[in-house]
């Protein structure tokens, strides 16, 4: 698909308007400080990224055919910065990526707020805790066909038993994350390598 | 029993002694110090656990409480001059004190920014008493962080080591010379017949 006919769907979806197809997709591309979170040790902020994730969003002006979120992230890609805290946060206690190696969001609706903002309810799976959650996002169109979704989402670690034994103590390893992310997308199918969105069906 | 002798130290440094305000910030720094020791050596070789955590969150809160002391200390020391060394057997104690009273200082103030350079090195940003945190001075850098934690280790020893002369003089002065200059640092202590002795 040539950028030029995603942009014109892009460009009718935006606009309210009845698009030539009820939803189109994207898929992201990977670039360092894409998924960010952010909680605090002994009071003081502490953050980190997810360095290596994959997905496919596609927005729908359609009610009939609901725009649909999924994103995988590698636990293992966790970065602080510091090679030791990430084995620690890879470890039991925490991620425990031997187990679940994988973090997911699956949208299970996405509404459109205004002509640039969406808000998505779903599905988000940490460890082994899955709970519904509702994620507003913005999505702003960029040059070539692509666009950036950005956005935050709140939850609390102990919520899907991140910090197990001692670190459920959250004087010390605040209870409170946001993660903030701002990914860039390409339109889905373009003739660069794909992404591996095609995971729907791994799980 | 002479009554004048034992009345309350004054606030401001005299001739003889150390004020009130300048024992306080002599006495609760060597508190803190001797806390800082403590917890650096136990938190000292732990893996990353909450222990270690907890451990290191208080240090560098008392790091940080030491090095705002220390500044005020010596803002002090600028209003209110210490009084002047004793008559010395010979001009190199002078110099020996002087150069161990710098470093004692130097140390005191060098130890915290250090510690909070490795701190932000480490990717562990510094708060005080979870109350409020400290910018990161650098990014995460490994290498950085271990040279810095070598630095500061290394400090702790020379400090550990300065300490140690400051006290056995101080002794020395009081058993042996038999002179006021462990005296005129404690409060509620007769210090006129000593110093008419040490005179």
């Amino acid at each position: 698909m040539k950028p030029a006919a995603v942009g014109l769907m892009l460009a009718g979806a935006l606009a309210g308007a009845p698009s030539l197809a009820a939803a189109a997709c994207w898929v992201p591309v990977p670039a360092a400080n894409s998924i960010v979170f952010n909680t605090t040790q002994a009071g003081a902020p502490f953050q980190g990224q997810f360095t290596q994730f994959s997905g496919r969003v596609c927005l729908s002006t359609n009610a009939a055919e609901p725009g649909l979120i999924r994103v995988q992230v590698q636990a293992a890609s966790v970065d602080t910065g510091l090679p030791e805290l990430d084995d620690a946060l890879r470890g039991p206690d925490f991620f425990d990526v031997a187990r679940w190696p994988q973090a997911s969001f699956v949208s299970e609706s996405v509404k459109a707020l205004d002509t640039a903002r969406y808000q998505a309810t779903g599905k988000l799976t940490l460890r082994d805790v899955t709970r519904t959650i509702t994620v507003p996002f913005s999505f702003t169109p960029t040059a070539g066909g692509g666009a950036r979704l950005q956005g935050t989402l709140d939850f609390e670690r102990l919520d899907y038993h991140i910090g197990l034994g001692q670190w459920q103590d959250t004087r010390w390893v605040g209870n409170e994350v946001d993660v903030k992310f701002s990914v860039l997308l390409k339109p889905a199918g373009s003739n660069a390598p794909a992404a591996p969105a095609g995971r729907r069906n791994t799980r | 029993m002479d009554h004048t002798a034992i009345t309350l130290v004054p606030l401001r440094n005299t001739r003889e002694r150390y004020g009130l305000i300048a024992q306080a910030f002599h006495w609760v720094i060597v508190v803190l110090v001797v806390a800082q020791f403590v917890l650096g050596f136990m938190a000292h070789g732990l893996p990353i656990s909450l222990e270690r955590l907890v451990l290191l969150a208080r240090h560098k809160s008392i790091g940080i409480t030491i090095f705002v002391l220390v500044v005020l200390r010596l803002v002090w020391r600028l209003y209110s001059r210490p009084p002047p060394l004793p008559p010395s057997p010979h001009p190199l104690f002078d110099t020996a004190a002087r150069v161990s009273h710098g470093l004692l200082y130097a140390l005191l103030l060098a130890m915290p920014p250090v510690g909070w350079l490795y701190s932000s090195a480490s990717h562990l940003t510094v708060a005080w008493f979870g109350l409020f945190s400290l910018p990161n001075l650098v990014g995460p850098d490994k290498r950085l962080a271990q040279a810095l934690l070598l630095t500061h280790e290394s400090m702790a020893w020379l400090l550990l080591a300065t300490v140690t002369l400051h006290v056995l003089a101080a002794l020395w002065h009081h058993f042996l010379l038999k002179d006021s200059v462990l005296l005129r640092m404690l409060p509620f202590t007769r210090i006129h017949e000593r110093k008419r002795e040490s005179v």
